[in-house]
């Protein structure tokens, strides 16, 4: 938005700056030109006028025309065809006033006089011309200067956002709540394995928090992360669960989108061992292949067992998640047996998308 | 001292054990039973009579709701416990049901036991049928019915019955190899099944159309099922136009 006009104070203080400006040139036209105070304000004032409105809309010429964008001497160039063409065109609608006075006053005096002060209109004209382009230019890196804190300020906000999100996606309250009532007991009846959860517990709340900002996480980091999260179930299940980790020392160092293992581990912990009274086994393997990685995570599954109001929610925002990464390349495959459910992620080691 | 006899119901023992030892400083309760699922609950209630359930909602095959259903009339004092779960504590706002909040404060406990005691002389029964009736409705169409028959209970996918046949108080449920008493009315059935399956063909019976093999006429005003399994049911006449319509 043109913004000289945005309010009726930024009005007020143009024509406060703009009067001095007519009455200077006034008082110079009356002196040069023999003409009285009032005379040479006929002529001058509507003329002035005239020039505002030039110097005013180049504030468009401006704008599209910024110094991060083009270089100096291109500006330069192109301001100064723009100060002479503007005030070429000023200069001609002065005189075609001048002429219109002598017309309609039936005189012949006052094109004349602006013959005698066409050079200061000129000169005049190019000045205030360059004058009020340098004054836009101020202003407009000032509301540049603005926005890009505002810009940065939003930034902000939405990495915040952004990690607030993640951690509510990858922490369940459940798991949360539940958690901090098994600790609440182990304060009191062992310290030291309270102790070792919290440790559990920090590493997988930090994980998350860290992980939210980064693009790929490696194997080996993604498999601590699943640790400690699975440290603390398995104090919360005690028996009822039984780790089975089996993971191949090729694959640790190969990357992975952060967040890839918890959704396996969480389902099979949720749907699984949070819906079975019997004890079972939870195992995962990791194998790498020449051209891909091989995620398997087995767990037991009760048929009878009450469903979940979303089975397997978690599941398909991670496949939605690797089809981003990966492209078509990455399988998810959920093989629901008798007793048991197995889900087997596949993930390309190369073409990620970039 | 008058104390009262409870039971706790959660399937993690530290959960279990943090209750129990906020109880351990309230004279008043007496832990009488501790349980880590539902078929063991139902089991202690009827065997311990406890005054007091604390029932943890979630939990493996029966949730605290399905424990309650399973109780029925023999429900004692619920106080429901539960780490997060934004619905059951909606419902139980609604319903004034006590509940605590895992992990559970001493303050907090002191304040449910407070209205445990308010409660207990006159033993009014707490509202929980018109919270199970919300939370059926929650469900529908279920996967599962739960029955509880001469102490055993058992968990019949909906997609094995066969029919359902009302019996004074009861509904009797046939699956192809059993038959099971439940507490409850064809009615309240007929709102938790899937619609496009089970059809009341007849004031008395619900049928699972997976398993109708032919319909035929019998009197001149009343006609037959004829089942998969060769056992024909009655079809009234509203029963026959609504299967009708729907097939």
């Amino acid at each position: 938005m043109f913004p000289y006009l945005r309010s009726p104070k930024n009005f007020l203080l143009i024509t406060v700056i703009w009067s001095p400006v007519v009455i200077c040139m006034t008082v110079l036209v009356s002196s040069l030109t023999g003409l009285s105070f009032s005379e040479a304000t006929l002529l001058a004032a509507p003329s002035m006028l005239l020039e505002l409105f030039f110097c005013l809309s180049s504030w468009y010429l401006c704008k599209t025309m910024l110094p991060e964008q083009k270089n100096l001497v291109n500006i330069i160039l192109r301001q100064s065809i723009a100060a002479l063409t503007m005030t070429g065109v000023w200069l001609l609608l002065t005189m075609a006033y001048s002429e219109g006075l002598d017309f309609f006053l039936n005189t012949r005096i006052w094109r004349k006089r602006f013959d005698q002060v066409f050079l200061l209109f000129a000169l005049v004209g190019i000045f205030l011309y360059f004058l009020a382009a340098l004054i836009h230019y101020l202003i407009l890196s000032l509301e540049k200067s603005r926005e890009a804190e505002q810009q940065a300020l939003e930034n902000r906000l939405l990495t915040s956002r952004t990690e607030l999100s993640s951690l509510r996606a990858t922490i369940h309250p459940h798991f949360l709540f539940n958690s901090l009532t098994a600790l609440s007991t182990l304060t009191k009846t062992s310290p030291e394995l309270a102790h070792k959860v919290c440790i559990q517990l920090s590493d997988f709340l930090r994980y998350s928090l860290v992980y939210a900002r980064k693009e790929w996480a490696s194997v080996k980091d993604e498999l601590e992360h699943i640790k400690s999260y699975l440290g603390v179930e398995k104090i919360r299940l005690g028996e009822r669960l039984t780790l089975d980790l089996n993971i191949n020392e090729q694959a640790m160092a190969e990357q992975l989108p952060p967040f890839s293992l918890l959704p396996l581990v969480e389902n099979a912990i949720k749907h699984g061992f949070q819906q079975t009274i019997k004890p079972g086994t939870l195992t995962l393997q990791i194998e790498k292949y020449p051209n891909s990685l091989q995620i398997l995570v087995k767990n037991p599954w009760d048929k009878t067992a009450r469903t979940q109001t979303s089975p397997g929610f978690g599941l398909k925002a991670l496949k939605q998640r690797l089809t981003n990464a990966y492209g078509d390349n990455t399988k998810l495959i959920i093989t629901q047996g008798e007793n048991d459910f197995i889900v087997k992620l596949q993930i390309p080691l190369e073409g990620k998308n970039e | 001292m008058n104390r009262k006899r409870a039971i706790i119901v959660d399937d993690e023992h530290l959960a279990r054990k943090a209750l129990k030892m906020i109880l351990d400083g309230f004279k008043e309760i007496e832990i009488v039973g501790e349980c880590s699922d539902g078929f063991e609950a139902v089991k202690a209630v009827k065997e311990k009579k406890p005054d007091l359930v604390f029932l943890d909602i979630q939990m493996p095959k029966l949730d605290g709701f399905d424990v309650l259903e399973l109780l029925g009339k023999d429900a004692p004092f619920i106080v429901f416990v539960t780490a997060y779960d934004e619905y059951a504590l909606q419902a139980f706002e609604a319903h004034a049901l006590d509940y605590l909040l895992k992990p559970v404060k001493p303050e907090r406990m002191a304040k449910t036991l407070d209205r445990v005691k308010e409660r207990f002389p006159g033993k009014s029964r707490q509202p929980v049928d018109k919270l199970l009736q919300q939370h059926r409705l929650k469900e529908v169409p279920h996967k599962r019915i739960l029955v509880r028959d001469r102490g055993n209970i058992y968990i019949i996918p909906t997609e094995d019955i066969i029919y359902i046949e009302a019996q004074d108080d009861y509904v009797c449920i046939y699956t192809a190899n059993k038959s099971s008493l439940k507490n409850d009315t064809l009615a309240n059935l007929e709102k938790m099944l899937d619609p496009q399956k089970f059809y009341r063909i007849h004031r008395s019976y619900i049928l699972n159309i997976d398993y109708l093999n032919t319909i035929e006429p019998y009197t001149k005003d009343s006609r037959i099922a004829i089942l998969i399994n060769g056992k024909t049911l009655p079809v009234s006449r509203s029963g026959y136009s609504r299967l009708v319509k729907l097939l």
